[in-house]
């Protein structure tokens, strides 16, 4: 019995740590996206220096957590995510506000299929 | 090269620590669940193995998920009857007195040439001196003969037998194990006294010597090198 109780403790750990990772990759996700966005609006007022300020924000969280997402991700998500921060920061020193947009587009949708890929549903699983 | 190393010695801990925990060491002996628990660690582990590219999480959760599921599964199918019996199966029987049930052998996927072979596999080549032959859980065929193809037990000759027990193995590749030889009820000197009548000079010369409650000595000597 003592056995079986372990067993189904180690169980409910894993689904806790399953449930934390759903919540923890989308509160990064969601900042980085709520910082890239904020970095197309400046970018498209012609604020490029707050622009490039909110986009160093998002590359520090992304930086920050490496391991913790090297730990859970796809490795070659990550570096999809990596070029798409880099190829926005290209964008963004060439101060072109439909390039910006059109790269920021690019790394929310990549952004966007990390969490939902990651939330159990019917289509995630099947 | 490190990052596969570290990957591969992970992941074999994780596996072994999980199949012995298990209890089973043959295939043959498994149960459906266990066999197919075993088949899906080893290649859900394999997975992160191969690919750099996959976190090594991947392959732990799923080793720890399915270790989980099957302890809780044996537990339930200890505790309970009717849960065992749908998990595993009833226990079939394929020959009743000599008479092979056709049904049964139909229900069990069992070909008649594979019930041959068990039989020859047995040393059983004359079906009526067949009593019972019972199709286990985990696919092995038990033969019970008929009382007369039985072979008689020592009780049944009358004759009388020691008990030999447990040979405790005292030398091993030339080295003596200490507490085998203090469970046996020895000690170092005796065994030096055995060694100088058996005609070898130390515990090195040997390869294996065991001795048995009856007190008989099997000494082979290790060859030279």
């Amino acid at each position: 019995m003592k056995k079986e109780l372990c067993a189904a403790c180690i169980l409910l750990c894993l689904i806790l740590l399953a449930a934390v990772n759903i919540l923890w990759l989308s509160r990064i996700t969601k900042q980085m996206e709520s910082s890239v966005s904020r970095c197309v609006t400046y970018s498209e007022q012609g604020q490029n220096d707050l622009a490039r300020e909110r986009l160093q924000s998002a590359f520090r969280l992304w930086q920050k957590n490496s391991t913790y997402l090297y730990a859970v991700l796809r490795h070659s998500e990550i570096d999809t995510v990596d070029e798409l921060l880099f190829a926005l920061k290209g964008a963004l020193a060439s101060e072109d506000p439909r390039e910006v947009c059109i790269r920021a587009e690019e790394l929310l949708e990549c952004l966007k299929g990390l969490r939902e890929v990651e939330i159990p549903s019917l289509g995630s699983i099947f | 090269m490190a990052v596969i190393l570290a990957r591969t010695l992970i992941l074999y801990a994780s596996i072994l620590i999980s199949l012995r925990l298990l209890g089973k060491r043959q295939l043959g002996e498994m149960e459906l669940s266990e066999f197919v628990i075993s088949a899906l660690i080893a290649d859900v582990a394999s997975i992160p193995l191969q690919d750099v590219g996959i976190p090594i999480a991947n392959g732990l959760v799923p080793v720890a998920a399915l270790f989980c599921c099957e302890i809780l599964i044996s537990g339930l199918s200890l505790k309970n009857a009717r849960f065992r019996t749908f998990l595993f199966g009833k226990p079939s029987i394929l020959i009743d007195h000599g008479v092979i049930d056709e049904k049964e052998l139909r229900k069990n996927r069992f070909t008649l040439d594979e019930l041959m072979e068990e039989l020859r596999c047995a040393s059983v080549t004359d079906l009526s001196q067949i009593a019972y032959a019972i199709l286990e859980t985990n696919g092995d065929v038990h033969l019970i003969l008929i009382p007369s193809a039985q072979t008689p037990t020592c009780e049944q000759l009358g004759i009388s037998t020691e008990d030999p027990g447990l040979p405790f193995v005292l030398i091993a590749d030339g080295r003596i194990l200490d507490e085998n030889l203090l469970r046996s009820g020895h000690d170092r000197t005796w065994l030096q006294s055995q060694l100088r009548s058996l005609g070898y000079p130390n515990a090195k010369a040997l390869f294996l010597m065991t001795v048995d409650a009856c007190g008989k000595i099997y000494a082979q000597k290790k060859e030279t090198t």
